[in-house]
């Protein structure tokens, strides 16, 4: 898609203009604050829908309704309005989007609908335009920064908080986990304390079940499931309720507390194991931190914005973005991964004992009911509960805990109060248990067991299920979140590589002679972009340690133009280019030239400068045409700029003879011949002699262009000759005649230029008199540039191969060999 | 160059595919390949690729449980 026309109305700083590219490159030049980035703005707007100016960083508060607009059509939006007729796949379309109604883009004919919004879907990712804004964000930033601009322009912010939210998932499922891991155990360990086995397992539960269906003249079974339990037996009347504790029950509880305290000194082994791994986490201040404050980094990322405004205190964060330092901070989190896990399973092995004597705690209180008995000294129980309650919290999430200072102080051997076990609960029991020794029959106990198994082995089922669901979770959430992972470093590596090798190769074109062996390294590295570039031969550096800026701004330039092939894989050929030369040299700007002709035949570059040299050297290097050339002058709040058709030189000449304005037209001559030679001059390494102002007459110029010219010739004939090509001899010999004899005539002609810019009334010429100086001056500016492509001839070295020195042009076809 | 008339018909447009795209079906291609996302690659895909994902539809996704017999009736199927 190219623009064949495009007229923009009320936008920005343009009241209303019409321009004519007919799908070729344009140039809009003029002085600051002319309204030439209001054409950008315009494109920009046209492609995608918006203004890429009032969006990112720094622009709070601005909108495209607001501020798109020109300011004095705030409240008449229908009319601001951006047109185009475009080229598309060889038909021409008319596409039309006004502010008023953004993300509604008219296309006509209508059936071309469709296809047009898909190709600018491209559009939307904003590689179309590049200003020196961009070069900045994409060269000094740092790396994180860059990673985030890179992201942005790739769209994947979404696809960071996307994976943010997987992080957050994962976590999540891990303490899932770790709750079902004991709810098992504790279910386990009531089918233990039930049946009053010495360890859990299926089999002796069977078996244990079998001898009780025996006393209930039931039949063996031979798999545990809720329906075959009590199968076929006829209920037995018992005196206690359902859900009472048998004796049994009670004394195996009282047995499992016992047993419990045996695994004291393992339990004070694994508390010492995780201060341990946590002293070591707190000696990396880094690691200790980061693990601490990871979920905070990690809701932090997905909330932060532009803005850098915390969104825990509300308060503008002024050092570097908030959301790269999260983002980094949360990514060193992954240095704790092993110690984590290890954390992670020693505070397992604690929290499952401490569930066990919570859940033991609850039915000896029970127990303690049933008999009618009141547990004296109640705060002291209410504490120890209390403690109990704090560990199972605290071994859930240990290193928050404590990191935060809020690990219990007494350790894991407060837990271990035999003494209150024994005067709370098990003496009073035992006295207990022992007075209803006979109260029910072996068949009683039996049909009672029973019942309780079926709440009971429906609890333990239903904890496999949970368990065995939140493994799979907690399987599928990791899984999830390493394959996300992995298929974004994949696909970021893949494309960073395509890119680089196109990057490498448009740089070396711009500085083919002083950095031919320039290479990058581009990689993603979590959530940064490692960005390197070679500094001659010495090291691979950040490209704005050691590099100019005019360097810096030609390596934006090319990861720009590199991405943009990349993703827009030619279908969008539209590239606005925004005063993006600023600190490059002439001469690099020739080689810009020369990448744009060769490396784009394909695109349509909108380029905008203030600077009227580069615009004319465009021109004069044949990126663009003088039809193309767009002049801003004048600009004023109420008709916004003035548009001058940068007129062919010698038509403007001709429009001042017309008018027998001769002074004119010898000042337009001098003038713009004063510009040309000093381009001939530089393209052709000219002797010119040295001045400090930097200014040099038509004088001093032309007659260095003209001696290089003739110097060069000469060596490309002797060439020639050398290769027997006598058809290039003869015509070189055209050439340098044909030189003689226009430099011969300008001698003759030329003092009229000089008596005419000095207003001496003494020569009164007329047009007649005049135009033979323009037709001689006309042939003379025709010596230096190719007839076919227009475009001004240069010399060139090759530093690599046969080190060959060439004067050529655009197209090829002047090639001269002059080495 | 043909005008492409939908998004998925052409070359042209496959190559376009954005970034966030190629991401996504290289994970859906690595979900795919894995058993214990049998029988919710699909949904997993869907909810991860939709404009605004939740958390709490991954979540929902990712603890679906698929009956065993379920699994075979899809094995066969493919």
């Amino acid at each position: 898609m190219k623009i064949v026309e495009l007229e923009v109305k009320n936008i920005r700083g343009i009241k209303q203009i019409i321009i004519k590219p007919d799908g070729k490159n344009v140039v809009v030049y003029g002085p600051n604050g002319t309204g030439k980035s209001a054409v950008v703005d315009a494109v920009d707007f046209l492609l995608c829908g918006k203004i890429t100016r009032l969006t990112g960083e720094g622009t709070d508060g601005l909108e495209l309704k607001e501020h798109g607009c020109h300011i004095d059509a705030r409240k008449d939006l229908k009319n601001t309005v951006v047109k185009a007729k475009v080229e598309f796949d060889g038909k021409i379309v008319e596409i039309e989007r006004s502010i008023n109604k953004p993300s509604v883009l008219k296309v006509e004919p209508k059936e071309q609908e469709e296809a047009v919004n898909i190709y600018l879907g491209v559009a939307k990712l904003g590689q179309h335009v590049l200003s020196r804004r961009e070069i900045l964000k994409y060269i000094t930033s740092e790396a994180a920064k860059r990673a985030k601009q890179i992201q942005s322009l790739l769209d994947l912010m979404d696809i960071e908080n996307l994976r943010a939210t997987l992080v957050t998932v994962k976590n999540e499922a891990g303490y899932s986990y770790s709750h079902e891991v004991s709810d098992q155990e504790v279910a386990k360990s009531e089918v233990v304390n039930l049946l009053s086995l010495t360890a859990f397992s299926k089999e002796a539960a069977l078996v244990k079940v079998n001898e009780l269906l025996a006393l209930l003249g039931g039949k063996n079974i031979t798999e545990l499931s809720l329906p075959k339990i009590k199968e076929g037996l006829t209920p037995y009347l018992v005196g206690a309720k359902k859900e009472a504790l048998t004796k049994e029950q009670i004394q195996n509880t009282i047995k499992e507390v016992r047993d419990l305290f045996l695994k004291q000194e393992e339990l004070e082994g694994k508390e010492k194991e995780l201060k341990k791994l946590f002293e070591d986490i707190g000696k990396e201040t880094k690691l200790k931190q980061y693990s601490l404050y990871k979920k905070l980094f990690e809701a932090g990322i997905s909330l932060a914005d532009d803005s850098n405004i915390c969104p825990l205190c509300g308060k503008k964060w002024t050092e570097g973005s908030l959301k790269d330092i999260l983002a980094n901070k949360s990514k060193e989190f992954d240095l704790a991964k092993d110690k984590q896990a290890k954390i992670d399973e020693a505070s397992t092995v604690i929290r499952v004992k401490v569930e066990l004597l919570k859940k033991d705690f609850e039915k000896l209180q029970q127990a303690l009911e049933q008999f009618g008995l009141k547990i004296s000294d109640e705060e002291n129980v209410k504490t120890y509960l209390s403690l109990l309650v704090a560990w199972s919290d605290t071994l859930l999430k240990p290193l928050e805990t404590f990191e935060g200072g809020k690990w219990p102080s007494e350790g894991i051997k407060g837990i271990f109060d035999l003494d209150l076990w024994k005067t709370k609960f098990f003496a009073p029991l035992d006295a207990e248990l022992k007075k209803a020794t006979d109260e029910l029959s072996k068949q009683q106990v039996a049909w009672e067991t029973l019942i309780k198994m079926e709440d009971t082995w429906r609890r333990y089922e239903e904890s496999l299920i949970k368990l065995e669901q939140g493994e799979l979770y907690k399987q599928r959430s990791e899984a999830a979140l390493s394959y996300f992972e992995k298929a974004r470093d994949t696909t970021l590596e893949s494309i960073y590589n395509a890119v680089k090798g196109t990057f490498d190769k448009y740089y070396k074109v711009i500085h083919c002679e002083d950095e031919e062996a320039f290479v990058s390294n581009i990689h993603p590295d979590g959530a940064s972009l490692i960005f390197e570039v070679d500094f001659h031969g010495r090291g691979m550096f950040p490209p704005h340690a050691l590099h100019s800026e005019g360097h810096q701004d030609s390596m934006g330039l090319c990861l720009f133009f590199a991405l943009n092939e990349y993703l827009t894989k030619n279908t969008l050929k539209i590239i606005v280019l925004d005063d993006v030369v600023m600190s490059i040299d002439r001469n690099h700007r020739r080689a810009i030239c020369k990448l744009l002709k060769e490396n784009f035949p394909d695109k349509q570059f909108i380029i905008t400068t203030h600077e009227t040299a580069w615009a004319k050297q465009l021109k004069t290097e044949g990126v663009v045409t003088q039809k193309n050339m767009y002049h801003f002058v004048n600009w004023n709040i109420d008709k916004g700029p003035t548009v001058e058709m940068d007129k062919d030189l010698w038509s403007s000449i001709k429009e001042c003879l017309d008018k027998d304005d001769v002074p004119s037209a010898a000042h337009k001559l001098r003038r713009e011949a004063e510009c040309f030679f000093e381009n001939v001059c530089d393209s052709l390494y000219a002797n010119v002699p040295y001045k400090g102002s930097y200014q040099w007459e038509l004088g001093e110029l032309a007659p260095s262009a003209v001696s290089a010219l003739k110097g060069y010739i000469k060596k490309a004939k002797d060439n020639f000759q050398k290769m027997k090509q006598q058809d290039k001899v003869d015509k070189l010999d055209e050439i340098f005649k044909k030189i003689n004899d226009v430099v011969q005539k300008l001698q003759v002609e030329q003092w009229a230029v000089n008596e005419n810019v000095h207003f001496n009334k003494l020569s009164e010429m007329g047009k007649k008199d005049f135009e033979p100086v323009v037709e001689a001056f006309k042939e003379f500016f025709g010596l230096f540039v190719c007839p076919k492509c227009s475009a001004l001839i240069f010399l060139s070295q090759e530093k690599s191969g046969e080190n060959k020195i060439t004067v050529s042009c655009g197209c090829g076809e002047i090639f001269w060999n002059i080495t | 160059m043909d005008i492409p008339k939908k998004p998925m018909e052409t070359g042209t447009v496959i190559k376009n595919k954005s970034v966030s795209d190629l991401i996504f079906d290289k994970f859906a291609d690595l979900v795919k390949s894995d058993a214990v996302f049998n029988g919710i690659s699909s949904e997993l895909e869907i909810a991860v690729r939709s404009e605004k994902p939740k958390k709490v539809d991954i979540v929902k996704v990712l603890q679906k449980q698929i009956p065993k017999v379920q699994d075979k009736t899809e094995e066969t199927a493919k």
